[in-house]
C-alpha cells in the first residue's frame, strides 16, 4: 500500500496504517529533521512531535500524490518552532543552566568514521545541502523524489548533491 | 577507513557512513505515540492555517487573488462547487511572444480561461477569436496560425518565445514541452520554421516592474533581464532598445553578438570552490530554462522524417540564433572543451554532470543508438554544473550516444558540443532492492571512477577502460567533441533504494 493510501487510512483512525507509515518513513523523516536541527536529541523530540501531528492531522491531508512533502512541511514547521524555543532559551541563558555546550556536536555513535562523516556533513554543509545529502545517502530517497518533495528542480538537487559531496570529500581530506 | 584513512573516502563510502550513522541514530518513537490523542477534523481555522502554510511554501505566487478565492472555497468545502471553481481557477499562464505578445491563462485541465493581448499587434491577432473554453493546443494552433496569416511569422528567421508560469516546477516543465510541441506542430502545419525559445518563470516583482515600464510581456521581460544578467556587455539601459525589438530581432542580435543565454539556477555561494566564482546574481533556486527546440528530433517512430526536419530547422536557424553552436560543431577550438564528470541513466532520464562550470545558450541534444536511429530527447533542466535529458523509447541493455549542443565552457564565448555515452541497464526503471548488499556490489565496481571528479581529465580515459569491463548496472562514457578524448566517470545514482 502506498504512503498516500496509508495516510488516508491514518486519517480515518487506522493505527495499523499509522504503524506501517511510520516504518516506511521513519528514517526519511528523521534524516530530514536531523538535517535541519543538526542535533540528534532535538531531532528525536521533534520526530516524535511530527508523528503525533501526522496522527492528529492526517484527516486534513489533501491527496496531492506527495505525502512526504506534506510530512516534511509538518516536520519543517516543528523544527522552526524548536529553533524559536531554543533561541528563547538562549536568550534567557537557560543553556548554561542546563550545562549544554554549544561547541562541538556530540553524536552518540560508536563507529568513529560514521560519526566523523555525519558530523562533518552537519557542520560544513548548508541546510539545503544537508537535506539533500541526508535524504539521498541516509534515507535512500532518489534525487527525483527529493526534488519533488522539496519542490526543487531536479538539476538543482543533483548539482547541490554533487557539490556537497565534493565539499565533504575535501573537508575530510583536510581533517 | 578510520582516522587519517577518512581523507581517502570516495562518494560511495561517504554515503555508506552517512547511512550507517543515521541508521544507528534513528530512534524508535513509535511506541511513544499516544493514539488516544484525538484526531482532528479540519476546522475552518486549521484549514485556513494549512492553506497559509502552503501559500508560504509556494513562493512568488502568481494571481494571488485567484489563490485567495481558492482558500475561501476550500473552507466552504462544497464538493462539486469546489471542483467547478477549481476548473475556473487559473493554474498556468502561457505567454507567446513573436512580436505580438499573447497570454493564455489556463486551468488545471489545460482549458483556456482567458486570452490577453499584451500589445497592439496582438490585439489584431486575437481579434475575432473566441478561445475561451477551448483546449490549449487548439488555442496555440489558432494563435500561431493567426500570426502566420498576419505575416508575423514568415519564411525567414522566425523566433518565438514561449513562457510558462506555474507554481509547480514539474507541471511547468511538462506544460512547457507540450506547448512547444503544439507550437512546432502549428508551425509545421503552416509550413513555417522558427527558433522556439522556451522558459519557465517564477513571479518576481522586479520583472513585473520591468514589464510594466517597457510595456512588454512578463515573459519577454524575464527573457531580456536574464539576457542582460548573463552578458557583461549588456546593461539595464539596453532594456529600452531590446524591449522594442521583436523576438526575431532579438534572436538575430543574440546570434550576431554571441550573447550567452542561460539560467540562474543554483545558489552558488561557494567560497570553498574558488574556481567557481559566481558573478551573476542568484535570485532563487528555481531553474529558468531556455531551450531551443528547433534542433531536436521528436519522435523515434518518424526518425527519418524527423532527421529531415532537424536538419532543415538547423539550417534555418544557422544564420540567426544557432550560429555559435553550429560553428562549434564544425570547427571546435582545441582549447574550449567541456569535460563530463559523470553520466547517469535512470528511468528515461540521463543526468550529465560536468567537471567545470558551463553556460548555456539554447541547449539541444540528440540521442542516437549505434545504428544511428535518433530518439526523442530534450534537455529538461540545466545549471552551471549539470543537465538532465529526458529521452523516450530506449531499449534495455543498449548503448546510446548523446550530443549536447549550445553550451559554453565558463569564461568562453565559443559554444562547444559535448558527446557522451550511456547504457540503458537491463532493469531500467525498476529499482534494485534496498538490500544493502546490492548497492555495495555496484559500489565496488564503480568506486574507482567515482572520484573522477577529483582527477585530472586525462585520468578519466584510463578509468573508462577499467569500468567498461566492470559489470555495472549503469555505464557511461563521454568524450568531448573537439578532442574525442573518451572518458568515463559515472556516479550511478544509487537509487537502489526504496521505490516509493
Amino acid at each position: 500500500m502506498s504512503d498516500e493510501e496509508l495516510l488516508k487510512r491514518v486519517g480515518a483512525g487506522d493505527t495499523d496504517a499509522f504503524r506501517q507509515l511510520y516504518h516506511n518513513t521513519d528514517r526519511t523523516v528523521y534524516s530530514f529533521i536531523l538535517s535541519i536541527l543538526k542535533n540528534p536529541q532535538d531531532a528525536e523530540e521533534v520526530m516524535q512531535e511530527t508523528y503525533l501531528k501526522i496522527w492528529t492531522s492526517a484527516a486534513s491531508y489533501h491527496s496531492q500524490g506527495k505525502p512526504l512533502a506534506w510530512i516534511f512541511t509538518i516536520a519543517r514547521n516543528l523544527c522552526y518552532m524548536r529553533f524559536r524555543d531554543l533561541k528563547r532559551q538562549a536568550d534567557l541563558g537557560l543553556d548554561e543552566l542546563n550545562g549544554e555546550e554549544t561547541g562541538e556536536l556530540c553524536l552518540p555513535l560508536e563507529n568513529l568514521a560514521d560519526a566523523m562523516v555525519l558530523r562533518s556533513a552537519l557542520e560544513i554543509l548548508k541546510e539545503d545541502e544537508r537535506q539533500i545529502v541526508l535524504l539521498h545517502a541516509s534515507a535512500g530517497l532518489k534525487h527525483r523524489e527529493i526534488a519533488a518533495d522539496l519542490q526543487m528542480p531536479l538539476a538543482t538537487v543533483l548539482s547541490k548533491y554533487n557539490r556537497a559531496i565534493k565539499k565533504l570529500k575535501q573537508y575530510l581530506r583536510e581533517e | 577507513m578510520q582516522g587519517s584513512g577518512l581523507g581517502q573516502l570516495n562518494t560511495r563510502q561517504i554515503e555508506k557512513h552517512l547511512k550507517s550513522a543515521v541508521d544507528t541514530l534513528t530512534p524508535n518513537i513509535l511506541e511513544r505515540i499516544d493514539f488516544s490523542v484525538p484526531q482532528t477534523r479540519m476546522s475552518g481555522q486549521e484549514q485556513q492555517n494549512q492553506m497559509m502554510l502552503l501559500r508560504l511554501q509556494r513562493r512568488m505566487r502568481r494571481l494571488a487573488a485567484a489563490a485567495a478565492a481558492c482558500v475561501c472555497l476550500v473552507m466552504i468545502g462544497g464538493g462539486s462547487f469546489y471542483y467547478h471553481m477549481e476548473n475556473r481557477r487559473v493554474e498556468s499562464i502561457i505567454g507567446i511572444d513573436v512580436n505580438p505578445s499573447v497570454e493564455l491563462s489556463i486551468n488545471r485541465n489545460g482549458r483556456v480561461l482567458k486570452v490577453r493581448a499584451l500589445n497592439e499587434d496582438a490585439v489584431e491577432i486575437i481579434d475575432g477569436m473566441d478561445l475561451v473554453g477551448v483546449d490549449l493546443n487548439v488555442a496555440v494552433n489558432a494563435v500561431v496560425g493567426a500570426m502566420v496569416t498576419h505575416g508575423y511569422l514568415d519564411d525567414l528567421d522566425n523566433a518565438i518565445l514561449v513562457t510558462v508560469s506555474n507554481d509547480s516546477v514539474r507541471k511547468a516543465r511538462e506544460l512547457r514541452s507540450s506547448v512547444v510541441e503544439d507550437i512546432e506542430d502549428a508551425l509545421k502545419e503552416n509550413q513555417v520554421e522558427a527558433v522556439v525559445y522556451d522558459q519557465q518563470v517564477i513571479e518576481d516583482e522586479e520583472i513585473d516592474a520591468i514589464a510594466r515600464q517597457y510595456g512588454i510581456s512578463y515573459g519577454k521581460a524575464y527573457f531580456l533581464k536574464e539576457l542582460i544578467d548573463q552578458n557583461k556587455n549588456l546593461i539595464m539601459d539596453d532594456m529600452e532598445e531590446l524591449s522594442s525589438m521583436s523576438m526575431e530581432e532579438i534572436a538575430g542580435r543574440i546570434a550576431e553578438r554571441s550573447y550567452a543565454l542561460g539560467e540562474l539556477a543554483d545558489q552558488a555561494e561557494e567560497p570553498e570552490t574558488p574556481e567557481e566564482t559566481s558573478r551573476e546574481p542568484e535570485p532563487s533556486e528555481e531553474t529558468t530554462v531556455f531551450l531551443e527546440t528547433a534542433t531536436e528530433p521528436e519522435s523515434s517512430e518518424t526518425a527519418a522524417e524527423e532527421k529531415e526536419t532537424t536538419s532543415a530547422a538547423e539550417t534555418t536557424a544557422t544564420p540567426s540564433t544557432t550560429a555559435p553552436s553550429a560553428a562549434a560543431q564544425e570547427e571546435p577550438p582545441e582549447e574550449d572543451t567541456v569535460e563530463i564528470d559523470y553520466v547517469d541513466y535512470e528511468d528515461g532520464m540521463v543526468y550529465v554532470c560536468f567537471l567545470e562550470r558551463v553556460k548555456w545558450n539554447t541547449p539541444s541534444v540528440v540521442v542516437r543508438d549505434k545504428e544511428g536511429n535518433s530518439y526523442a530527447a530534450m534537455v529538461t533542466d540545466f545549471s552551471r554544473n549539470d543537465c538532465s535529458i529526458e529521452v523516450d523509447g530506449l531499449e534495455e541493455e543498449k548503448e546510446y550516444t548523446f550530443v549536447l549542443g549550445g553550451l559554453y565552457p565558463a569564461g568562453s564565448s565559443t559554444a562547444v558540443t559535448v558527446k557522451g555515452y550511456f547504457e540503458v541497464p537491463e532493469i531500467a526503471s525498476e529499482v534494485l532492492d534496498e538490500d544493502d548488499t546490492q548497492p555495495d556490489e555496484t559500489e565496488e565496481s564503480s568506486g574507482q571512477e567515482i572520484d573522477a571528479d577529483d582527477r585530472e581529465p586525462t585520468d578519466v580515459k584510463d578509468t573508462i577502460s577499467e569500468t567498461k569491463e566492470a559489470e555495472e548496472t549503469f555505464e557511461s562514457r563521454r568524450e568531448t567533441s573537439s578532442e574525442a578524448v573518451e572518458g568515463d566517470s559515472e556516479d550511478s545514482e544509487e537509487d537502489a533504494s526504496r521505490e516509493q
